[in-house]
Order: C-alpha cells, then structure tokens, then sequence
C-alpha cells in the first residue's frame, strides 16, 4: 500500500465518521423534537381535560346566513368577543359552515381577517362539507346572543347596532390595524388641512340615494372649512349622476388599497357615512363621527334616505 | 381510520408564498387520489413564537397574520378540500398530529417528517410519480362561487373581449425586494403590449397581482387593465384566471396555479435553480404533465419572442 492509498483511506475513514457523527446528531434532534411533539400533544389532552382550563376556552359556531353574511358575521364576532371577555374566556375556537356556491363566499375572506385579528381566536375552522369539520375538544359553545345590550338589538341594522360600541381594539384585546402606513401616507397628502369624509355604502343605497348623500355629507361639514375632500369607496359614481360643487371626489377602488387597508382609513378620516358593519366598528378606533344612512319607506310610496349620527368625534 | 386525507401545514417549516401554496394543494390532490381517499383536511399552524421559516426573515410575530390574510384566498382552490382550520395553538397543531398518528390516519407530511422539520412540501415528486403512473391529474379550480363571479366580471368588464390573464415579477418596489433574477423584464412587456395590440386587438391583457407588483406604464396601454385598480381581490384574480383565454407571466405565484390548471400559458423566465425539484430538465419547454399549449420559456424574456409565442399558442 502506497503512501497515497493510506492518505486516501484516512480522508474516507475521516469522512465516514463525520457523517455517522451528523446522522446520529440529526437522528438525536428528531427524537428529541418528537418527545417534544409528543409531550404538548399529551399536555393538550390534560388540559382539554381539565375543568378550570376548559372554562377558559370556548366556541362558536357561525353557519352561512345568506346575503349580508359580513356584516352579521361582524355582529357576531364582536358579540361573542365581547361575551368572551365578559366571562374571562381566553380562547375563542370559532367554526363557520359554509358551501362554496354560497354568497358567503364573497366575504370569507373578510371574516377571516376579522377572526384573525382576535387576540382570542386561537383556531378558525372552515366546513365546506356536512360534517367536515375539524374535531375539536368538548368545549362550551358561547351563547354570542347575550352579549351586551348595546349590540344586542335585533331590529337594528347590524351597523346600528355596533354604533356605540367603545373599541374595536377592547374586543379584539390588541390593535386591530397592524399596516397604517399607506392609509396615513395618503391622508397626509391629500388633506391639506381640509376635512375628509369617507363614504362606503352598500350598492342598494349607493345606486339609489348617491347625490342626496353627497349633498348631506356637504351640508354636515359644510360649515367647518373652505373645502371638502370626499372619498368614495365604490368602483364607479355613474357618470350621469350630479357631482355637488365644492367637493373634491375620489374614488378609493382606483388607489389600489386593500380591504384592511380601506379600513384603516375608515378611523383616520373626520367623518364617516356608512351603514357597513366594519367600518362602523373600524371607525371605533378612531375619532370620527359616523353616520348611519337607511332606507325607509315613504307613505305613498318610495323609499326615503334617513341618517343617524351614530358617534360624534370629540 | 378516517376516509380523509389529513394536511398538516406548519409554518415555520413552510413560506408564506402563493406557488408554494399551490403546490401544497396539489400534493394533497394527488396524495388523495394516491390513497383513494374521499376528501382532504387541513390544519394549518401559524404560531406567533416561531411564526415563519428561517428563509423569510422579514415576517415575524408583529406582522405573520398579514401574510397569511393576503394568502388566504389560495386555499380555497383545492377542490376536495372539506374543512380548511387555521390555529395559533401548537399544542393542539401537535395533538392533532398525534391523535392522527395513532388512528394510523393517512396523514401528509407524517409525524416524522414534522419531528424532522424538513418538509417537502414544494417539489413535484408525488405529481409527476402520478401522472407518469395514471396519464392524468387530478386539477386545482376554484369554488362554485367564485367562478360565477368571475364570469359576471369578465362578462361585464371586456364584453366582447378575449382575457389573457398577465402576472409579472415586479416586487423592486415592494417591501420585500428578493430575488432580482426573477424579476420581469418590463421595457421587452412593453414591446410585447403594442405588437400584441396591433395582431390581436380584440385581447385584454389583465394584470393580476398586489398594488407594488404592475408597472405604471401599463396604465398607457389601451390594450391592458389593472385588476387592482377595479376592486379584484386576489381571489377574484385566480377565478379570472382560470377563466382566461391564456395566462401569460413570471415564473411565480400565478403561475403555479395555472400550472395545476386546463389553462393554456407561457409561462416566462423559469428559474433553473428551480427545475430540479419540478422534475424538468433545464431548457426543457413543457412539464410532464403539460397539454401541448402550456409552454415553459426559459431566459429573461424578449418582446418580439413573447408575441411569437402568444400568436402560436392564441392563434
């Protein structure tokens, strides 16, 4: 065997133990990370077991409620986030059923960021299927409906409903806008000292009532400075509709920010005309005066455009 | 045991990113079929102590959530999907884990390969294995839902127009600039639109993608949208794409799912890094199991071969 050979072997026997080294190493962590997977998995099952730890989970189950899912869902969640601290619940399991050609599909993702945002919410579970949803422990289902009493008022719209609501950021038990910077940024560059109004209204009042909204929103802030800045959450104004002097319009949809993002905006503006549940309670953050736009029926026919001051800013 | 297939999605082995979500998807789909299973159920663990993988230093415990909401939207494609769970709770994530394992429930990835923390959840061996073994695959689509509102936006935003649905890599001015290589080459793009708009002008291009993502330039093109700009959500755009006459774009997101999808595509500027864990050769222009108008390019794209593809494949 020549000196080559020898350095050859030494190098591959070197090698070969390093290896052996490495796998046993890698083997070493697996088993440990395992008796770590296995060990919370035991500690789950004793605390699903125990009664004091239970007391301090429950659930809620929300099914497909049809058209105007969001803004139920909305109610919901903040009743059920409200009843959660009342009881001192920590843990809020929310389950939702739902079949993928419900219009509540148009909003799930809504209510997913929603849920998310909750401090409580621990576990978002979503069934498309009879009987699909994912096993959880026996815990107590909430009874969401005996929340308090300002958000129980079931002839209320659900917006009216959460009107009075202190915070958005008491339910959910942190602050509900994590990204501020883009809707700040642009609120710095476009209010020039004027006072901002942000109109999100649902298509049925928008289509019907749009130049008598603008109108009041001019009349409501009239007084307070030289020139308004309106922002308009919707896709379009239709083109032959009337445009009051004396208002800069915007359309939000064109600027390109997101849903959570167009909520953020919803807290930093000085007045907000909405009858959508979110951004009612997202203005809860903030120091605006919301108004509440309704449709009621005249006597005689027609419909009539009402508003009520829902919060007044300080 | 269970007649489903359990995914367990545990984000800090697995990125935040939209391809890779497809993926996952898809390798369930497959899994599925593999196990002759009646449906899929997901648990998926974003645990705000180790809330995303080392490769995705820019994510942490203040911002996770906003990732996965932006996300979220993707999990809604996989067709046999029955219940989608979303906890923080790593210690029902591993109860779960162990509770499955002990019924012997077909599980993906298993308990030891989350002990492991090394995941594959982002190649295409199961898929290709499959399809080499059956001639097919099952596809990803979207919800019944979504597909109609998609038609009633196609229908009532380019009546009379042909779709192709346009992605392109553009995150330089995004808070999360990676991978420059893969970035779109948008002055040969430009070229392309107004060949494209000269030989096609019934086509729309629609470019789906977040805000930071489309060049401003392409608000001067008569012949290209921005979804953005007409209040489509990304789940809009993935349903629009699957409706589309073509998609056409980076390789990324998008197009991962246009890749699980009957969609005719070009898909631009593949990364060779990437091709061996897809299973393709460098250089090599078609998947495995691509139909004869999905077409890989490889190389920064040039406008003038972009319009000689798309005419081949539009004609």
């Amino acid at each position: 065997m020549n000196n080559y050979s020898i350095l050859v072997a030494v190098v591959l026997n070197r090698v070969r133990n390093i290896l052996a080294r490495t796998a046993l190493f890698a083997l070493r962590i697996s088993i440990v990370r395992l008796g770590l997977i296995a060990a919370e998995a035991v500690l789950f099952s004793l605390q699903a077991r125990s009664v004091r730890r239970r007391s301090q989970m429950a659930s809620i189950r929300m099914s497909d409620a049809g058209e105007a899912t969001l803004d139920m869902a909305t109610v919901q969640v903040v009743q059920a986030e409200q009843t959660a601290n009342a009881r001192g619940v920590e843990e809020l399991w929310y389950e939702i059923a739902i079949s993928r050609d419900s219009s509540a599909m148009d909003s799930i993702h809504d209510l997913f960021a929603l849920v998310r945002l909750s401090s409580r919410a621990t576990f978002f579970s979503i069934a498309f299927a009879e009987g699909a949803n994912f096993p959880i422990p026996e815990i107590e289902t909430l009874d969401h409906s005996s929340g308090s009493d300002h958000v129980h008022a079931p002839d209320q719209s659900p917006a009216a409903r959460l009107a009075n609501f202190a915070s958005l950021d008491q339910v959910l038990g942190k602050p509900f806008f994590q990204s501020e910077i883009a809707p700040n940024d642009y609120l710095k560059r476009v209010s020039e000292g004027r006072k901002i109004v942000l109109i999100s209204v649902s298509g049925q009042i928008f289509d019907a009532c749009w130049e008598k909204i603008a109108r009041n929103a001019l009349e409501l802030i009239g007084g307070e400075t030289g020139g308004q800045f309106l922002l308009v959450d919707v896709p379009a104004i239709p083109t032959n509709a009337a445009r009051p002097a004396g208002l800069t319009i915007q359309l939000l949809h064109p600027l390109g920010f997101t849903s959570l993002e167009r909520l953020a905006l919803a807290k930093k503006v000085d007045y907000l005309i909405t009858d959508r549940a979110l951004y009612v309670l997202a203005a809860s953050t903030g120091n605006v005066t919301v108004l509440i736009p309704r449709l009621s029926k005249k006597e005689g026919g027609g419909v009539e455009l009402e508003f009520s001051i829902a919060r007044t800013r300080n | 045991m269970s007649n489903s297939i359990y995914g367990f999605v545990d984000y800090r082995n697995f990125p935040y990113a939209l391809g890779d979500t497809f993926t996952l998807l898809m390798n369930l789909e497959v899994l599925r079929k593999i196990k002759e299973k009646e449906d899929i159920v997901q648990l998926v663990l974003t645990n705000p102590k180790t809330p995303c993988p080392k490769e995705q230093p820019f994510i942490n415990r203040r911002n996770f959530r906003n990732f996965l909401i932006d996300l979220f939207p993707a999990f809604l494609f996989s067709p046999n999907t029955s219940s989608l769970t979303f906890t923080e709770s790593r210690s029902f994530f591993h109860y779960r884990l162990m509770k499955g394992a002990l019924a012997r429930n077909s599980m993906w990835p298993g308990v030891f390969a989350q002990a492991r923390g090394s995941v594959d959840y982002m190649s295409h061996r199961h898929i290709n294995k499959f399809f080499l073994k059956n001639g097919y695959l099952p596809r990803l689509d979207a919800p019944e839902r979504l597909k109609l509102s998609a038609k009633a936006a196609l229908d009532s935003l380019f009546p009379g127009k042909s779709v192709v649905t346009v992605n392109l890599r553009n995150s330089r001015s995004s808070y999360f600039f990676t991978a420059p290589n893969r970035e779109a080459n948008i002055p040969e793009w430009e070229k392309f639109f107004r060949l494209a708009g000269r030989s096609h002008p019934h086509v729309v291009f629609l470019i789906v993608g977040s805000f930071s993502e489309w060049n401003r330039s392409f608000l001067d093109f008569p012949n290209v949208a921005i979804s953005r700009r007409m209040n489509l959500g990304l789940a809009d755009e993935l349903s629009l794409l699957l409706q589309s006459r073509l998609f056409m774009g980076s390789s990324s997101g998008f197009s991962a799912l246009a890749t699980f999808s009957n969609v005719p595509y070009l898909i631009v500027n593949f990364e060779p890094r990437a091709a061996r864990f897809v299973g393709l050769q460098i250089g090599e222009g078609r998947y495995p199991f691509a139909a004869a108008n999905q077409l890989i390019l490889w190389g920064l794209e040039q406008g003038d071969e972009l319009h000689r593809q798309f005419c081949s494949v539009i004609r």
